[in-house]
């Protein structure tokens, strides 16, 4: 019993001695710091620019660490038996990039312009100009610093450009106007833009023979309010004009009006009609918003007695003759009291008259062979007995 | 021709083979039946000359045993046949492994090893608990002590060390008679020994599952269930072969290096599958075939040497090979793991309670 106690502790003895000797061919801590670029499981990569380093610990994607242990080579590179692992600053060269900042549906880009895929996303607003200090490993750029830029100040083709202005024609694609030029805006599928609103989006250009923003996500769309409200003689292109006006044309597109050169869209109404309207204006319309008649055209006065040469009028009486051409076009004389005038009756307006038939129309003083004459835009604008 | 080589070389592990092959440029398939021919081949030294390597450690005792009571051939006919089984077992296999391969977490693997763990102390007797704790955690420490260490080899200084050395050594201490290696007629019932392998095939699979655990542990789990000492070694055979085939499957599917051939081939889908089958089977059919007329060339050519001289060459052999693979380096942690492994003989525990060298460092490894 005493010699195994014996032997137990010579054997021990040696152990301790054979330990002690081989602790001398214990190797001096290697250190590494590195950005780590994959992490999966227990095993992670740390890179530093030139130098990949694998280790068996579970890290972060895109922090930087600095590893203490034993570094070896093997058929797959170098391999750390990581003893200690401390975050770190980079202490390596960082590469620098300047681009927007995108995302796609399979991750984060920095566009410049061309794609370079960003391995997670950034602390950067979608769309923004950023500077980014990192590393590239395999197809990917790490970054480890972001610097923002603020946006794109001009379109650039192949870059996002936030774009802010009012949707001047709706739909997909939309017409907006950023208050110097037009772009055509496509948006996502499903969605549509009104006219009249003031929005924001965030697309990528693409400069064709107009500028064309393609938009790739419902929450680059952001709806700002409708556009400012101004009296028509003060609007610009994607104002809305504020006015109330008399209607001098009317055709099944658009209206005529006595206050601007500018036709009016989007609503309809009869010669004569006062209208009041709320109206997106267009380069050269109006887009009506909201319309509608405060003064129907029966009730303008009589303006039979107050000829004014290529002034509009209601003109009102009784047709005391009539007489037709041989090409069609005819001439009645409307009389009331003593005013008379002579109501010209061209064959495209489909009317005719007869004698001491009630007769009211709606049109321009004019002359025929030197004596007063009123005409009319369409058939609509004249009102007899049989029609109106 | 590599893998019989290698297989029947002691002290050569299957991993010492891939580094030794590493620039030859070998293509995958013909590393994978090299690897599962050595799996086949390796219970030759374990069993003539007690030199174990990490899959067959916990093989020598038993298998020692069996040599010392003559009975050496029928060790090889156990671990040949058992290892074809196991190639067998691992075909039907294959489809729920695929499934289970990527479900793998690591601390799944450490709960398995602290049970493990916690098995082997308490199921020695007495005070002998304290001593099996006592090697558990001394070679524990020796296993984190060496693993630090710069050693190109360090799992053949360890495992040689604890398992080889000391048989080696107590054979010229006890002063070992000539050995006859015997008749190879199994003493097993065949029912018997087809459970116990595809046991062994089932813990080689979840030995290739999780990395802390390795072939040696999963054969230590088989030690709590057979009761015999040929019911072990079918166990441990099937085990290594098992561990070997599965470890190629997680690399195919996962991609996942389980042992050191596989680090050695290029990237492949589970799609090479089954070209890598069809060679199992040619391989485990071919090894079958000659492997125990090998083993009897071999044990008859020992049989003329005195049984002493064998120790002694292999001895001398073990040690030249540290220095080879480590220097000095290597020498000293030979002696050290040999210490540890003696210890555990003096104090008559399990020397299977030596793989706290690998449990510890799987627990406190992150």
């Amino acid at each position: 019993m005493v010699s195994k106690n014996v032997l137990i502790m010579v054997l021990l003895s040696s152990l301790l001695l054979v330990s002690l000797a081989l602790s001398h061919y214990s190797p001096e801590k290697d250190s590494f710091t590195g950005l780590c670029v994959y992490s999966s499981g227990s095993i992670s990569v740390l890179y530093n620019g030139t130098v990949t380093v694998a280790l068996k610990k579970s890290l972060e994607v895109g922090k930087v660490y600095t590893v203490k242990g034993r570094l070896r080579k093997t058929n797959r590179g170098l391999w750390m038996d990581a003893s200690t692992v401390v975050s770190a600053n980079a202490t390596f060269p960082l590469e620098s990039l300047e681009g927007v900042y995108w995302y796609y549906s399979n991750g984060p880009v920095l566009l410049t312009p061309s794609k370079v895929r960003l391995a997670y996303p950034i602390n950067a607003f979608k769309g923004s100009l950023v500077r980014l200090k990192g590393l590239t490993y395999g197809s990917k750029f790490y970054p480890l610093r972001v610097e923002e830029l603020g946006y794109l100040k001009e379109p650039k083709n192949g870059m996002p450009y936030p774009l802010e202005g009012v949707v001047l024609y709706g739909g997909n694609p939309a017409t907006v106007w950023n208050g110097s030029e037009e772009f055509r805006v496509y948006l996502p599928h499903g969605l549509s833009l009104r006219p009249g609103l003031r929005i924001r989006v965030l697309g990528i250009v693409r400069l064709y023979s107009r500028i064309t923003l393609y938009v790739d996500s419902g929450g680059d769309v952001n709806v700002l309010g409708p556009a400012e409200g101004k009296p028509l003689n003060l609007t610009q292109i994607g104002d809305i004009a504020t006015g109330e006006c008399l209607v001098i044309k009317s055709t099944t597109r658009y209206l005529r009006l006595d206050c601007t050169s500018l036709r009016l869209y989007g609503f309809h109404a009869r010669t004569g009609d006062t209208v009041r309207f709320k109206a997106l204006r267009r380069k050269s319309s109006l887009l009506c918003l909201n319309c509608s008649v405060v003064k129907p055209r029966k009730k303008l006065p009589n303006g039979i007695c107050s000829f004014n040469e290529g002034s509009f009028a209601r003109i009102s009486g009784k047709v005391t003759w009539v007489r037709v051409y041989r090409n069609g076009f005819g001439v009645a004389n409307v009389t009331n009291g003593t005013c008379s005038v002579l109501l010209k009756l061209p064959l495209r307006l489909g009317v005719s008259l007869a004698e001491n038939e009630s007769v009211t129309a709606y049109g321009f003083f004019t002359t025929y062979r030197g004596k007063p004459a009123f005409e009319v835009q369409s058939g609509e604008d004249i009102c007899s007995g049989k029609h109106c | 021709m590599l893998g019989t080589f290698t297989g029947i070389t002691p002290g050569i592990h299957v991993n010492t083979l891939a580094s030794l092959l590493r620039g030859f440029g070998l293509s995958a398939v013909v590393l994978f039946a090299m690897g599962l021919t050595h799996t086949f081949l390796d219970v030759v030294p374990s069993t003539f000359l007690g030199v174990p390597d990490e899959g067959t450690a916990l093989g020598v005792l038993p298998a020692h045993r069996l040599v010392l009571s003559g009975r050496g051939l029928e060790v090889v006919r156990i671990a040949l046949i058992a290892s074809f089984l196991a190639v067998l077992f691992f075909l039907p296999l294959v489809p729920l492994y695929l499934l289970l391969a990527p479900l793998y977490r690591p601390a799944f693997g450490k709960l398995v090893v602290l049970l493990l763990t916690l098995l082997l102390v308490f199921t020695e007797r007495g005070v002998k608990k304290v001593y099996a704790l006592f090697i558990i955690l001394l070679s524990g420490i020796l296993g984190l002590f060496i693993l630090s260490l710069p050693l190109n080899e360090p799992f053949y200084a360890l495992f040689t060390g604890l398992f080889g050395v000391p048989v080696i050594v107590s054979s010229l201490l006890a002063g070992t008679k000539r050995i006859e290696p015997g008749s190879p007629e199994l003493e097993i019932a065949p029912k018997r020994f087809v459970i116990f392998s595809f046991m062994g095939t089932l813990f080689g699979m979840l030995a290739s599952l999780l990395p802390a655990f390795t072939a040696s542990q999963a054969a230590l789990l088989g030690s709590f269930i057979s009761r015999d000492e040929r019911s072990f070694l079918t166990i441990v055979y099937s085990v290594n072969t098992a561990n070997f085939l599965f470890a190629l499957l997680n690399f195919l599917e996962t991609g996942r290096e389980r042992n050191g051939v596989v680090t050695l081939m290029e990237p492949l889908s589970v799609k090479a599958l089954p070209a890598f089958l069809l060679v199992a089977l040619f391989v485990g059919f071919a090894v079958l075939l000659y492997g125990e007329h090998l083993a009897r060339l071999l044990a008859k050519a020992l049989l003329r040497l005195p049984y002493r001289f064998i120790n002694l060459t292999v001895l001398t052999f073990l040690i030249l090979l540290a220095l080879l693979f480590d220097g000095i380096s290597g020498l000293l942690a030979l002696t050290a793991s040999s210490i540890v492994g003696y210890l555990a003989v003096i104090l008559g525990v399990k020397r299977t309670n030596c793989m706290g060298s690998l449990m510890l460092p799987a627990l406190l490894i992150r």
